[in-house]
């Protein structure tokens, strides 16, 4: 029986960790692309609401516009974080299938 | 060849242990996803350059082939399995459509920065979209061995 349980626990740990690492530096990245999205929108919804191009009591609907958004973008984020973690837990397993097939 | 049943075993153990959290990856939907993006930010960027392209009976063929791609998005996604996040998005980006639509029709025309506004709100819906079918990528991605 070749079949070490300390040296392959190991090697799914890393194998995680690496299928984790790169994408989490995206996902971060895409939370401040979204923050600053939103600082140009609301800039936006003050300078139409100052030019008198909507009115003051149009604010919420248009407030209401900004909860749709951030409700597609916080589902956009949840697909990537269980996406990042299929991959991981995926490569994990995959060293664990190779740890495996060498018992002989 | 207790070994070898033990191997059989756990093989088929590992191999139902595959764990899927999300749907595929389809290159098509997120061509259309692309493709419609565009058509709004095309048809947003002739309105603010050009005010012959402004009253909103000039746009109408614009506002019927997005709201059909949106509503095809949205069929589509429905159909998948596991795709419940991306629905939602589509749910969020018809309703916004559709409001933005009626209002341009009972105004005729819209301010100019009403109109960089939409755009900018538009924009970030279809990102979103685009961020999650992109995604879907990376669970079916393979770690390349060294």
């Amino acid at each position: 029986m070749n079949f070490d349980l300390k040296e392959t626990a190991e090697a799914m740990q890393l194998a995680f960790k690496g299928a984790v690492g790169e994408h989490w530096k995206d996902a971060s990245g895409l939370v401040g692309q979204m923050l600053k999205g939103y600082e140009r929108r609301m800039l936006l919804l003050a300078k139409a609401v100052a030019a008198g191009e909507i009115e003051l009591d149009e604010v919420p609907g248009h407030l209401d516009d900004q909860r749709l958004i951030w409700e597609a973008q916080m589902e956009a984020i949840k697909t990537l974080s269980k996406a990042i973690a299929q991959k991981a837990v995926n490569a994990a397993l995959d060293v664990l299938y190779t740890a495996l097939k060498n018992i002989r | 060849m207790r070994n070898l049943t033990l191997f059989a075993i756990l093989s088929l153990f590992v191999f139902s242990c595959q764990v899927k959290f999300v749907s595929d990856y389809d290159a098509s939907i997120h061509q259309q996803i692309i493709q419609t993006a565009d058509r709004v930010e095309r048809m947003y960027t002739r309105m603010l350059m050009d005010e012959a392209a402004r009253p909103y009976s000039v746009q109408l063929e614009n506002y019927v082939e997005v709201e059909t791609q949106l509503r095809s998005l949205l069929r589509q996604n429905q159909a998948r399995d596991k795709g419940e996040g991306a629905v939602k998005i589509c749910q969020n980006a018809l309703e916004m459509w559709t409001k933005y639509r009626l209002e341009h029709e009972e105004k005729g025309v819209l301010g100019e920065m009403t109109m960089e506004l939409y755009r900018e709100n538009l924009s970030a819906m279809f990102q979103a979209m685009e961020v999650e079918e992109n995604a879907k990528k990376i669970a079916q991605a393979k770690e390349e061995k060294p």
